[in-house]
């Protein structure tokens, strides 16, 4: 067997068994300086960090499924400039209510979705009004004044960046969509009712940790591949819609004569 | 003969009353009931002696009723004045070329000369004599009838002749127009009737309007000219690189019925394509067409040539010239990336956002070894369409960006040939580092390699994962590269200050003829550090080299330290501009609205020169030369005809200005030399042309003649006539020469007197046949 069919074979077992074995990759080339992280973000809340597997389990799914490069071990940040921009992607889970930023901290998070971040929430508060979901909407409100969540259409880009993905399926199915705030027609907030991380959560041993309702195991793969298709967003922005206008650009341009 | 013609008197029947209608016919009313009553009074006498007294009475109440109207008579004296008869012969060039051994001109002569002495002789005329070419002139009579009128008018408006007359006489003075041509009209009524068409009912009316006949006269034979002319060029004023463009190109082949004739499209004097024609009898237009792609932005001249045959008319008609401007369409980006990462993506979002790029990407987001766990059906991936991208469509980009990828699992080695072959002929190539760029992509010892800045290691080392931040080198403090700003130190400021990349692929150095633009600190390669930005020309085209995967890091974390994007867009920005050759990175440019001019008319050219950091030039002092090629040697040198200098202002912009005197292509090149030794040369061509219309279609327009003979109420004649029958002309006008009488006639005593005769009768008759 040659080292790189070995190398598969070990992946592909890995993947199956759940067992936490770093994708090659991940190591390899020029480090994880520019590999694909999604930082968790901590703040005030007793539940910041409620999925503390689900990104790093996440992350590995990326690393088998797709040709990105990811890091290995994801980062953790606080809403500074010193630590948000260490990577474009941010992550954040949590199921109640939370005091506000400081203004410095909104300073950070506004300056970082201004330079191209991408600012994926994951609400696990199991309903659609909730205090988390009031807490978001009056941070983004004071970070983007006039600006709100509004729902994705079906059609949004994140669903078929990689796979092709019907709704916003995660540990439950509050709703069969995505919130989202768009800044310069670029979507930079990202926001899901269905505790996406809650599905992506594994133990170490590749067990899931916690139950996907109602659609079990089918319901849990398709919010895996939901947080694949969102690190496929954040770093490809629309190019899969680009795709469908190829054809007309390739022939709109008549470059060669018979 | 009194020259103001004869004097006679002519009288007319006038009513003067004033009484109104309506009271006339009261009175009329009141007339007729008094013969009504009359003939009651009458009943009972015989008929005729009825008859007669009714008519008496009715005579007396119609002479009264008429003299109510005041009727006068007026007596006047007139004049016959004679007309204008003009003779007007075609004085264009095309006039004056010998068909059969005679020219139109001496053919008109011969006809005048005979026509002329009757006008002359005739009472109700006078001769005028007039030639025309672009506009109408008048010549001595005998100029016309001796065959001596110099026919060299590169115009031919007969339209504009015949308004010619209307301002110098008055239309009803005119007796008609004596038009001796060949009918190749290049004026309004020819350009409206190009291909023989119908007079449209604008000029068909401002024909009958004139009021005067035009009796036309075709002085050439058709049958015998014999010519082959390029009529027309049909092309747009501009075209956009890389795009197919059509020309089509009209010809005219007269006398000549047989046999093949080709036709060829020269670029800068260099043969691009042939089109064959099949003459035939029935046919003497047509037309080929020819498409071609522009390569370079700017002004380009193309030549169409047909073969000279034996005993043409005119051979100077068988070469045409035009000048393209060819401007830049969208910019069309290929952007190949191996590996989603947020360098492509930062790239991506920037190239995207800019409206004049067309962005064709692929990306590789799935390898060989990943495992997507979801059937085909349930993926949006679709197939790397490498042989349309590298074989079919490669040549239609104007850049190509290879970002972190490698060729190797795609079995592209065949095609990288063609990316070399793609770049030498004119396209932008990028390479951006990542871990499957440059060496560790498998790209050394290719074709690609080959046209890279930058030479690629063969084994040993091929990543550095060390941070650094690149440093300028002399080249690339002044190029427009990495002169992201203006000012030359806060340029130095601002990469000193730029947020570290985070590693960057190994090199071996740079390759022969490429400028580095910045190095790394500390890493060497041969004969000196190591290149993390190069840049080279290969070929007609250019490419350039990055060595790092983390530029993006110049937006995203300079913009979360407070910082501006502007070094990154400016990088990338000025990257993709000098890749593809944007014109406007010239640090000298020149040029000329015009694309073509006539010979001794003024060229006016605009100089713009930029310093390295592209701040204005002010004050500086450039040379200029004028030279000039004919078009049959368009390959050649050209002919110094013209120089000077010029010196800036304070906008950097001069103003060169040069007379062109003779037809043909003219090159306007300017030089300014540079503090360090060097000299930038541009240069800007014009066409110099004359007005050459009357010699690009000889075919006589006898059917123009007809129909405006037909529309004027005039005749046509083909010369030479049968007969010499002068043509019929109007009538000399009478006028009033201002004496004039009035004769009342309701007051004259002869009235009263028949009057009173009348009913003298009238009672004398009553009388007698017992009625009083």
């Amino acid at each position: 067997m040659s080292s790189a069919s070995r190398r598969q074979f070990l992946k592909t077992m890995s993947a199956l068994a759940g067992l936490t074995v770093l994708p090659s990759r991940s190591a390899s080339g020029f480090g994880t300086a520019n590999a694909f992280d999604m930082p968790l973000l901590r703040y005030d809340s007793p539940t910041w960090n409620s999925r503390p597997s689900a990104i790093r389990r996440l992350l590995i799914d990326v690393d088998m499924r797709t040709n990105i490069r990811v890091v290995q071990d994801p980062a953790v940040v606080r809403p500074t400039i010193d630590e948000l921009f260490t990577s474009p992607m941010l992550a954040m889970t949590g199921d109640r209510a939370f005091p506000s930023f400081r203004d410095e901290e909104r300073e950070a998070l506004r300056r970082f979705l201004g330079a191209g971040g991408l600012w994926f929430v994951d609400s696990a508060e199991d309903r659609l009004d909730g205090g988390f979901r009031e807490s978001m909407e009056r941070e983004l409100s004071a970070l983007f004044p006039g600006e709100t969540l509004r729902r994705l259409p079906s059609d949004h880009v994140v669903f078929q960046t990689y796979y092709l993905v019907d709704g916003a399926p995660g540990r439950v199915r509050v709703a069969n969509h995505l919130d989202g705030l768009t800044l310069d027609g670029r979507t930079a907030v990202i926001y899901s009712h269905n505790d996406m991380m809650g599905a992506w959560a594994r133990d170490r041993f590749g067990n899931p940790e916690f139950a996907v309702h109602p659609g079990g195991d089918r319901q849990r793969e398709m919010a895996t591949r939901l947080g694949v298709n969102l690190a496929m967003f954040a770093l490809t922005l629309d190019y899969k819609e680009d795709q469908v206008h190829v054809p007309h650009i390739l022939r709109r341009r008549r470059w060669r004569v018979d | 003969m009194d020259p103001t013609g004869t004097t006679h008197s002519e009288s007319e029947l006038l009513f003067t009353g004033t009484m109104a209608p309506g009271w006339l016919l009261v009175l009329a009313v009141a007339a007729v009931g008094i013969l009504v009553l009359t003939w009651l009074d009458l009943r009972g006498m015989r008929g005729s002696r009825t008859a007669t007294i009714l008519a008496l009475r009715a005579i007396v109440l119609g002479t009264l009723l008429v003299l109510l109207l005041e009727p006068a008579v007026e007596l006047r004296d007139v004049r016959r004045v004679p007309n204008h008869v003009a003779v007007v012969v075609d004085q264009s060039e095309s006039h004056g070329l010998e068909v059969g051994g005679r020219s139109g001109v001496e053919r008109a002569a011969d006809h005048v000369a005979r026509m002329a002495p009757r006008i002359a002789a005739h009472d109700d005329h006078r001769l005028e004599s007039f030639a025309f070419a672009a506009e109408l002139q008048r010549v001595p009579a005998e100029v016309l009838s001796d065959g001596s009128l110099t026919a060299d008018g590169d115009r031919t408006d007969i339209l504009a002749a015949l308004d010619g007359l209307t301002e110098r006489f008055d239309r009803r003075d005119i007796g008609g127009v004596l038009l001796y041509s060949d009918g190749i009209d290049n004026g309004e009524l020819g350009e409206r009737t190009p291909r023989g068409e119908p007079l449209d009912a604008s000029h068909r009316g401002r024909l009958e309007a004139l009021g005067f006949p035009v009796h036309t006269m075709l002085t050439v034979p058709p049958e015998e000219v014999r010519d082959v002319a390029i009529e027309r060029i049909r092309h747009e004023d501009f075209a956009f690189v890389r795009n197919a463009v059509s020309v089509e190109v009209d010809l005219r082949v007269l006398g000549y019925t047989s046999g093949t004739l080709p036709v060829s499209l020269h670029r800068e004097g260099e043969l691009l394509q042939t089109r064959v024609v099949t003459l035939s009898p029935d046919e003497t237009r047509h037309t080929v067409r020819f498409e071609f792609v522009p390569e370079l932005i700017g002004k380009e001249l193309y030549t169409v040539e047909v073969p000279v045959l034996d005993g043409e008319l005119v051979a100077r008609n068988n070469r045409d010239a035009f000048v393209l401007r060819i401007i830049r369409d969208r910019i069309r980006v290929l952007h190949v990336v191996g590996r989603p990462g947020w360098d492509q993506r930062f790239l991506r979002e920037l190239l995207t956002g800019n409206p004049n790029v067309d962005m064709v990407s692929f990306y590789i987001l799935r390898s060989q070894s990943d495992v997507a766990r979801a059937a085909q059906s349930e993926l949006s991936l679709i197939a790397f369409p490498t042989d349309e991208l590298f074989n079919e469509q490669l040549g239609s980009f104007d850049l190509v960006i290879f970002q972190n990828f490698t060729h190797v699992p795609y079995h592209m080695r065949q095609y990288l040939p063609n990316v070399a072959r793609y770049v030498e002929g004119g396209g932008g190539f990028l390479m951006i580092g990542g871990e499957q760029s440059f060496a560790s992509g498998g790209f050394a010892g290719t074709e690609v390699e080959r046209i890279l800045p930058v030479r690629l290691p063969s084994g040993g080392t091929l990543i550095d994962r060390a941070a650094f931040r690149p440093a300028l080198t002399d080249a690339g403090q002044r190029h427009p590269i990495t002169r992201v700003e203006f000012d030359a130190r806060r340029n130095e400021e601002t990469w000193d200050t730029l947020p570290e990349l985070t590693g960057t692929n190994v090199v071996r150095g740079p390759a022969p003829g490429a400028v580095v633009l910045a190095h790394h600190p500390s890493r060497r390669g041969d004969g000196g550090m190591m290149p993390v930005v190069a840049v080279s020309d290969v070929g007609e085209g250019r490419s350039m080299a990055v060595t790092a995967d983390s530029t993006w890091r110049w937006t995203f974390q300079q913009l979360g330290g407070g910082g501006s994007a502007r070094p990154y867009n400016t990088f990338w920005g000025n990257a993709m501009r000098w890749l593809i050759r944007d014109p406007e990175l010239n640090l000298l440019q020149v040029g000329i609205q015009q694309t073509a001019v006539r010979p001794g008319e003024e060229v006016r050219a605009r100089v713009r020169v930029f310093r390295p950091d592209y701040a204005p030039a002010e004050e500086v002092t450039g040379r200029w030369e004028a030279r000039f090629r004919d078009l049959s040697a368009l390959g050649e040198e050209g002919e110094l005809r013209d120089e000077g200098t010029f010196e800036t202002d304070d906008r950097g912009v001069a103003e060169v200005l040069f007379v062109p005197d003779a037809p043909g292509a003219w090159t306007l090149r300017a030089t300014v030399p540079q503090e360090d030794g060097e000299t930038l040369v541009e240069e800007e061509i014009v066409l110099v042309r004359l007005d050459d219309r009357e010699v690009r279609d000889l075919a006589p327009r006898r059917d123009l003649l007809e129909a405006i003979a037909e529309a004027t109420g005039g005749t046509f004649t083909a010369l030479p006539a049968g007969r010499d029958a002068l043509p019929p002309l109007q009538p000399a006008r009478v006028v009033d020469v201002d004496r004039r009488t009035f004769v009342m006639l309701w007051n004259h005593p002869f009235v009263l007197l028949a009057l009173l005769l009348l009913l003298g009768v009238e009672w004398s008759l009553r009388r007698r046949w017992g009625r009083l």
